[in-house]
């Protein structure tokens, strides 16, 4: 018996990687190809039109009052690593499209605000705003990256005798699982494969140990090529 | 240091956006190859972003006065980002660990794995309608595509997934 072809992922939902399909595949070379463009375009008019070149919308950080300048400098420090760290994760996990997106964005911030602070750094309240917003800018990423958690993740599930019913709780919400026997110290065991929205880990984390506290559960990163249950809510 | 001032200011922006998509992909290759542990190659990388920073960026940097600049800086960075991430794809070092969870063709699928020359685990289970089969098959990184491919033939319901390994102890690898 086949699963619902309702309820399967639909292939363009590939996340990442090596499985990407067509459309994929011409993105690869649209990024580059676009912003090269625009930079063509930009420098023509510059050439051919007469176009004066705008000024680059900076931070005045010299007429800002002093007690200003170390909140400021913190608060963007923080937002630019924020971005940063969020976007190492997204190249991590193979995503382009936010990736390139991401690192627009933080460039763009970097220079309009960050770039003119570095100058600035010989007061060390002033230092100590940059390195603290570094530091926790760096929390910060994190900690919205795994907020948000993009992407799904196998979980693989140990239980040494309330597998059935882990296995009917799981499915009764419309979570594919696989049932492998295994052998453990002291007999048969269970072992569950599930490929779940990172989201809702907790959820089910939590229903896991309701009812079976001693449940062994690991969870590990995997890349979708093809196919699964796609869980409904 | 480079000296940027001897170029006419309309290529400003091209040759900006050229030397931030050459330091950024060899940023996102270094940090792509420390998370994968290889340590050499990201060493090498580290050695070179961070000389080609020091010559090239940090003299683009004083010269983003104006806004067609910022767009190929911003616009170098951010494609850099996603060149990087597209050459090491295309490099493709190292082992990955494709799982097929497929509840008919089992068999089918294995065979023609081994048929190609890949080592196949074949492990029986339980889904929601009956006996299907887990299937374990280790192999290249670039081998990865190839295998989808003749997965997906025999049978397209087949459940995919792909991780990447660190082999400890021997293993079977087509060359």
């Amino acid at each position: 018996m086949l699963s619902s072809p309702l309820k399967t992922f639909a292939p363009s939902t590939g996340v990442i990687g090596e499985g990407e399909g067509g459309r994929l595949d011409a993105m690869r070379i649209g990024y580059p190809i676009f912003t090269l463009l625009i930079t063509i375009i930009l420098a023509c008019f510059v050439q051919f039109g007469g176009y004066e070149l705008p000024p680059t919308p900076t931070v005045a950080w010299s007429a800002l009052p002093g007690e200003w300048v170390p909140l400021l400098i913190f608060l963007l420090r923080t937002s630019d690593l924020t971005i940063s760290t969020i976007r190492m994760l997204t190249i991590v996990q193979g995503r382009r499209t936010t990736a390139w997106l991401l690192a627009l964005f933080q460039s763009s911030l970097f220079v309009t605000g960050v770039a003119g602070v570095l100058g600035d750094l010989d007061n060390p309240l002033n230092l100590v705003a940059y390195a603290s917003g570094f530091a926790f800018g760096n929390v910060l990423g994190m900690a919205i990256e795994s907020k948000i958690a993009p992407g799904n993740i196998l979980l693989r599930i140990t239980s040494s005798n309330l597998g059935e019913a882990l296995t009917m709780q799981l499915r009764a919400q419309d979570y594919g699982v696989t049932e492998l026997s295994g052998l453990g110290m002291m007999g048969t065991v269970h072992v569950m494969l599930t490929f779940i929205p990172r989201r809702e880990i907790r959820g089910v984390k939590r229903q896991i140990m309701e009812i079976d506290p001693n449940a062994f559960i690991t969870m590990k990163p995997v890349r979708l090529l093809q196919g699964g249950w796609k869980v409904l809510h | 240091m480079l000296d940027l001032l001897a170029i006419h200011p309309a290529f400003m922006p091209l040759v900006i956006f050229f030397l931030r998509v050459t330091d950024m992909s060899l940023d996102t290759l270094r940090v792509l190859f420390v998370i994968r542990g290889r340590r050499p190659l990201a060493w090498i990388l580290g050695f070179f972003q961070s000389a080609l920073w020091v010559v090239a960026i940090t003299s683009v940097l004083s010269n983003l006065d104006n806004l067609f600049n910022l767009v190929g800086y911003a616009g170098g960075f951010a494609t850099g980002n996603v060149v990087g991430m597209l050459i090491e794809e295309r490099l493709a070092i190292g082992f990955s660990h494709i799982r097929i969870i497929s509840s008919r063709r089992g068999s089918a699928i294995a065979e023609s794995i081994r048929q190609a020359g890949h080592a196949v685990t074949e492990i029986p289970a339980r889904g929601k309608d009956g006996t299907v089969s887990v299937l374990n098959c280790s192999v290249k990184r670039r081998q990865v595509r190839a295998v989808q491919k003749s997965i997906a033939e025999i049978d397209p319901d087949a459940f995919v997934t792909v991780e990447d390994i660190r082999p400890l102890h021997r293993g079977y690898w087509r060359g």
